[in-house]
């Protein structure tokens, strides 16, 4: 069975070993070391929409990153946000928001903004370019812009391993193919090239054949997406339920009807 | 290797980049084939939807689509405008996104009507008007800036760029309470107020020419198409509320019947608030106050 017929109908072992609240369970009884590498495990995920959602309550950029470290950090070491989790109950994602809700409200409580940054950081954020969300997206409400910056996430790092993969395969030119003809239309809102101007560029023989070579790393697009959305979810059957959930974040542009 | 981060993209972008990622069709697709929640199918347009459904590749539908009615595609020029990108297709016609060119360059939402219109007389009709128009300056109220016909011609519209949810849906997804629905409403209310005020009725006031967006966590109303009607309703010998192929022009449902009648012509201010009574009967009870399909097999006509 070569790479390409790899299929994972009926879920991986390590997409299940390692779903997001398999991490929050994992943190109930992990030693400060495991603690530690799983939360930046979830950091790594999650920070920037957490970022995105605390500017959009307001927040200035070293504010939104003190509390964003500082949300992480409770997560940890304030056990008691991770034990409220219940995985029955909802999407990870909404956990998160809640957590991060209650947080927010027992900092303002505290009001002690030194409390805020933890010492030791996980991940030195200042170091890190806080994403620049589009005009659009940050004018949405905080849930919405949370949602966005989550969408935008995953398919930022969805689409770094296609490339990657891509890469170490030998099959740069499908990716090169794959984005002139699929993304940067959608990414720069140009006319996709045609498949004959894709054959001259890249010197390829027919237009078939450029046909398949896209359609290759769409798929491995398409199977990446699953597995890191399986990855929030508890089981297979909840996929479903999340990428309509998902799908949901996005309302009609409504002034097409006349 | 991407030029652009992905965290820039603006929300629709997005979601067409998660359906390449889902296999679904491009959402703009569905954009297309979108029709009025209150606005029962006919069967042609199921038909044409479930075709579409057959077309997975954007380009592809939207040149199926642009043939199927003989309208311009993405990419053209119109006038000034450069069209982007296919909005969606409404009772009136096709509507753009476009690129307005020269001195001032912005997005635009341009709308193409259908075959069928008396070019001369709508651009004539929407030039009497033009004055007042531009005495519309109300945060609630899209502008529309300019008029034209295409080089097949047809008449179009180009209107500022609204984003937004139309205000039936915006109340249900933001599950907005009562008093926060009335609180919308009179929005809406002091919007269309201004422009009666300046002599402009709209004529075709219902939730999908009424977009809700939120600004600083408040929702925003804006209506669109003002003047629009107006321009392309037809005369009294040749006014039908059915276009060649008995597809239904406009949205009985919220006319006055003094509108809806094919007798009437006196249209006035009274009309738009019959309209917003019809909206706010939906907004409070979730249904039209009258069922659809009984309603557009003759009731409007039976008592004027």
């Amino acid at each position: 069975m070569g790479r390409d017929d790899y299929t994972d109908m009926g879920g991986t072992e390590e997409a299940f070993l390692t779903t997001h609240w398999s991490i929050v369970e994992g943190l109930a009884s992990a030693d400060e070391g495991s603690s530690r590498a799983l939360i930046e495990s979830l950091l790594d995920h999650y920070w920037k929409p957490v970022y995105c959602y605390l500017r959009r309550k307001g927040h200035t950029n070293e504010e939104a990153k003190d509390l964003t470290q500082g949300f992480f950090h409770e997560v940890v070491l304030e056990r008691h946000l991770v034990e409220k989790a219940d995985p029955e109950k909802g999407r990870f994602r909404s956990f998160l928001l809640m957590a991060l809700n209650r947080y927010l409200a027992n900092v303002r409580k505290r009001d002690e903004r030194q409390r805020r940054t933890p010492r030791g950081k996980l991940v030195p954020l200042h170091m890190v370019e806080p994403p620049e969300l589009s005009q659009m997206a940050a004018q949405a409400n905080p849930d919405d812009c949370f949602n966005y910056a989550w969408v935008s996430s995953l398919l930022e790092r969805v689409l770094e391993e296609v490339e990657r993969d891509c890469h170490r395969e030998g099959k740069a030119v499908h990716w090169h193919l794959f984005y002139d003809r699929v993304l940067a239309p959608i990414m720069d809102r140009t006319d996709a090239l045609s498949l004959k101007e894709i054959c001259t560029k890249y010197g390829i023989e027919d237009e078939p054949k450029a046909s398949n070579m896209i359609v290759t790393v769409k798929r491995r697009f398409q199977r990446l997406l699953r597995e890191h959305l399986r990855k929030s979810v508890m089981s297979d059957d909840l996929l479903a339920d999340e990428l309509e959930e998902i799908k949901r974040f996005f309302p009609k542009i409504a002034q097409e009807n006349g | 290797m991407r030029k652009k981060p992905i965290f820039s993209l603006d929300p629709d972008q997005l979601e067409r980049l998660l359906s390449v990622g889902t296999g679904d069709p491009d959402p703009t697709e569905e954009q297309e084939q979108q029709t009025d929640v209150n606005k029962p199918e006919t069967d042609r347009e199921g038909a044409a939807r479930r075709g579409q459904h057959l077309h997975r590749e954007r380009d592809l539908s939207a040149n199926a689509t642009a043939s199927l009615v003989g309208m311009e595609r993405p990419g053209s020029q119109i006038g000034r405008y450069k069209l982007l990108r296919v909005l969606g297709e409404g009772g009136m016609g096709m509507v753009y996104l476009a690129e307005q060119e020269g001195q001032i360059r912005r997005k635009v939402a341009l709308k193409v009507i259908k075959p069928g219109m008396d070019s001369k007389r709508v651009i004539a009709r929407f030039e009497t008007e033009r004055q007042a128009l531009a005495l519309l300056d109300h945060p609630g109220i899209a502008q529309v800036y300019d008029a034209g016909t295409t080089e097949t011609g047809r008449p179009y519209f180009v209107m500022e760029h609204v984003r937004g949810l139309p205000i039936t849906g915006y109340c249900d997804r933001h599950k907005l309470t009562v008093e926060e629905r009335l609180r919308l409403f009179q929005q809406v209310c002091l919007a269309v107020h201004h422009a009666h005020q300046k002599g402009i009725i709209h004529r075709d006031i219902k939730p999908s020419n009424i977009l809700v967006s939120a600004e600083n966590d408040q929702p925003a109303p804006k209506i669109i198409d003002f003047g629009v009607a107006k321009a392309i309703s037809q005369p009294l010998t040749e006014r039908t509320l059915f276009t060649e192929d008995s597809q239904l022009l406009g949205t009985p449902e919220y006319m006055s019947p003094e509108q809806a009648d094919m007798a009437g012509e006196d249209i006035d201010t009274r009309s738009d608030i019959y309209s917003l009574g019809v909206l706010l009967y939906v907004l409070l009870a979730g249904i039209l106050p009258y069922d659809s399909q009984t309603f557009r097999g003759g009731w409007f006509r039976a008592y004027p």
